[in-house]
């Protein structure tokens, strides 16, 4: 049985080391590993929190506001609340230079799925053209993550698209929007099919319709946004409590991991830590190390590593992400209904634009309004505000907003590297260079998905559609890719190094390619794979 | 036009114009204290300085139909402008505070197609209010731009 060092823990990390402590290992986490706060007055609805919080202001917009969306500050329609603030909180000594993307990181413990809208999409034999692992290599761990997780989920018009390999539970009751989009779908699907190549079906969500151990099924609260009170949906730290019960296991939070080092023949023999309180760095030995701390911490920790011990950091290529686009709607059907304040905040619906070549398919969410912090959306309509504030109360229960994902490749010209040359700690150069086709992709995929929502009444309203900066989507991938064949700077099918001979890599550093859809999912069942095949 | 209020009595002043606009409502002492609390960490923008944008807050400030235009006139030409700021500030205070968040939230709901006439009395509102606020606010800020450049010439 072997010592495992894993460094993160994010949705890959955790169940990395859940498989590995299931199977006998030894496993220390290293981890910065900021905690959630608590969460109060958990059995209120989210209309009725305002009287029951002694400072409801604070808790919704921060203590001094710090959390108010002002116009011409927001590239989204909606700002993270402060009670998801901890997640997005910096450490000292990560320093980052960055052009034409705004990368996100976390140091929260359980990572960036602490404050995701739970969309868990398994990757079709399409998405895995020419990456060394293949759908039957994934499958039973895609069983083995939605066993541990809970995925909601039916077979529809997106099985194509998005399988349904697993045991997936009951989804969630529509809200009555939804359920409208739906229904108008189903009546029009033929056309929808032939004519718009487009496909509409049930999220795959990782929250709970049935209770489940101490996670309690969806009681429509309408606080998703803010953090589940009843822990319905799914967020690695329920997963690294799980490993916390196993007598093999040590979680060591407070730490940021700088670099490995190794010896000449590549073989690491310790890792070096920061405390973040302060202190002097920490050496920790490891039989083995793998890294789980996101595509860009894991990427920086290899740069430190290598120009720690050569002088030189080398550049890390191939860095994708998902542009994402925001196309606000609105659905006359439903004009004069009440709005839903207590609902399930997040998409019910997913869709997929097929294209040719398949690997370039649109992928995408539909949400319709329910809960919500409105001023974002009040200052976005053009006029007065008391006007804007009566207009957008007559049409709330009718708003809604696609959230349309782009595909991403990998290219020499994106890449990550370090700058070296200040006095403190190196900087994470982060460059990102749009493929050349991007443009047209995003003008067809916004014509696409208005035509389809029209389609099914729904309307794009003009002059809202905004394309978000990349990084926005937060699926970073593609610096330390998986390759058949030897490849410095690269993983082989195991997502062990190349150039490492006792380092793993199981976070989205190792895609060698990016469909257009959330990533979690896959990572979570990849990791699974390789401490179950590797270890 | 120049208001000769301490500070703190022109944030009261504002908050209650701002509550009164947006929800009909004079803030409590809860709305009061948080809208003095968010102030410090309202961000700063490069037009903050403007003369424009401060006889902007200054008409704001002074509540009534000059409130409503220069909102009208910031939303269309300056979004970014410190009254608009202030009064996006002011709406999200209120949908996260006691007894005004249902306000903000949800207004009243008439059902079916009866709701059609409400909604568009709000778009027409809306847009009369935008035209309003350039055939008024336009001529003045003219004015007050070319009084501008006569000064600068000496």
């Amino acid at each position: 049985m072997a010592d495992l060092l894993v460094v993160g823990s994010g949705a890959s990390g955790v169940h990395f080391a859940l498989t590995a402590l299931q199977r006998g290992h030894r496993v220390t986490m290293l981890d910065v590993g900021h905690p959630r706060p608590d969460i109060p007055a958990p059995d209120i609805a989210f209309p009725d929190l305002p009287e029951a919080l002694d400072d409801p202001a604070a808790w919704f917009l921060g203590p001094g506001g710090e959390q108010v969306v002002y116009p011409g500050d927001a590239s989204s329609y909606y700002g993270h609340p402060p009670s998801k603030a901890y997640v997005f909180r910096p450490v000292p000594g990560t320093p980052t230079r960055s052009d034409a993307m705004v990368p996100l990181f976390t140091f929260a413990r359980g990572g960036f799925a602490e404050a995701w809208t739970a969309g868990c999409y398994a990757f079709s034999p399409t998405d895995l053209t020419g990456m060394p692992v293949t759908s039957e290599d994934l499958r039973p761990h895609y069983q083995e993550v939605a066993r541990r997780i809970g995925i909601g989920g039916v077979e529809d018009d997106l099985a194509p698209f998005i399988p349904l390999d697993a045991e997936y539970l009951p989804p969630l009751p529509f809200d009555p929007h939804s359920a409208h989009l739906m229904a108008r779908y189903a009546r029009r699907r033929a056309i929808l099919h032939r004519r718009h190549r487009f496909f509409l079906g049930r999220s795959r969500v990782a929250t709970l319709t049935a209770d489940r151990d101490d996670r309690r099924a969806c009681s429509q609260l309408g606080r998703c946004l803010w953090g589940c009170p009843s822990r319905s949906i799914y967020t690695p730290s329920q997963t690294l409590e799980r490993c916390e019960t196993f007598p093999g296991f040590r979680y060591r939070p407070g730490l940021l991991v700088r670099r490995f080092e190794y010896d000449g023949d590549g073989r690491i023999g310790q890792v070096v830590a920061q405390p973040v309180d302060g202190g002097p760095l920490l050496a920790v030995a490891a039989d083995a190390v793998i890294l789980a701390a996101g595509a860009l911490g894991s990427s920086r920790i290899v740069l430190e590593s290598v120009a720690h011990r050569t002088g030189t950091a080398p550049r890390l290529e191939g860095l994708m992400d998902n542009r994402q686009i925001h196309m606000p709607f609105v659905t006359p059907g439903m004009l004069g209904t009440a709005p839903m304040l207590a609902a399930y905040q997040f998409h019910h619906l997913a869709f997929a634009v097929s294209r040719n070549p398949a690997t370039d398919h649109v992928h995408g969410q539909i949400t319709t309004l329910k809960a919500a912090s409105v001023h974002p959306i009040l200052a976005g309509i053009p006029g007065d505000l008391r006007s804007a504030l009566h207009l957008f109360q007559g049409v709330r229960s009718s708003l809604g907003i696609a959230n349309v994902n782009l595909h991403d490749t990998r290219r020499s010209t994106s890449y990550l590297t370090l700058d070296s040359t200040g006095d403190g700690a190196p900087c994470l150069v982060v460059h990102y260079d749009p493929a050349p086709e991007e443009p047209a992709r995003m003008a067809a995929a916004t014509r696409d998905v208005r035509r389809a929502l029209r389609r099914i009444g729904s309307w794009v309203l003009p002059g809202l559609v905004r394309v978000l900066p990349m990084g926005a989507s937060v699926h970073y991938a593609g610096t330390l890719p998986m390759t058949l064949d030897p490849t410095p700077l690269a993983v082989d099918r195991s997502c062990r190094s190349w150039d490492f001979p006792n380092l793993h890599v199981v976070d989205g550093a190792v895609l060698p390619r990016l469909p257009a859809k959330n990533l979690t999912f896959t990572l979570m069942a990849n990791a699974v794979r390789v401490a179950t095949t590797a270890f | 036009m120049r208001d000769l209020a301490g500070p703190d009595e022109l944030l009261t002043r504002e908050c209650v114009h701002f509550c009164r606009y947006l929800v009909d409502r004079a803030p409590d002492e809860a709305i009061l204290r948080t809208w003095r609390r968010v102030q410090a960490h309202l961000p700063a923008h490069p037009s903050d300085r403007n003369l424009s944008d401060q006889w902007l807050l200054r008409l704001g400030r002074r509540g009534g139909m000059g409130l409503r235009l220069a909102d009208a006139w910031s939303r269309l030409f300056c979004p970014a402008t410190l009254l608009r700021r202030k009064l996006i500030l002011a709406a999200a205070v209120l949908e996260s505070s006691r007894g005004t968040a249902p306000l903000v939230q949800a207004g009243p709901v008439t059902p079916g197609w009866r709701a059609l006439p409400g909604i568009g009395m709000a778009g027409l509102s809306l847009a009369g209010w935008t035209v309003l606020a350039v055939l008024l606010l336009g001529p003045v800020h003219l004015l007050r731009i070319r009084g501008r450049r006569t000064v600068d010439r000496g």
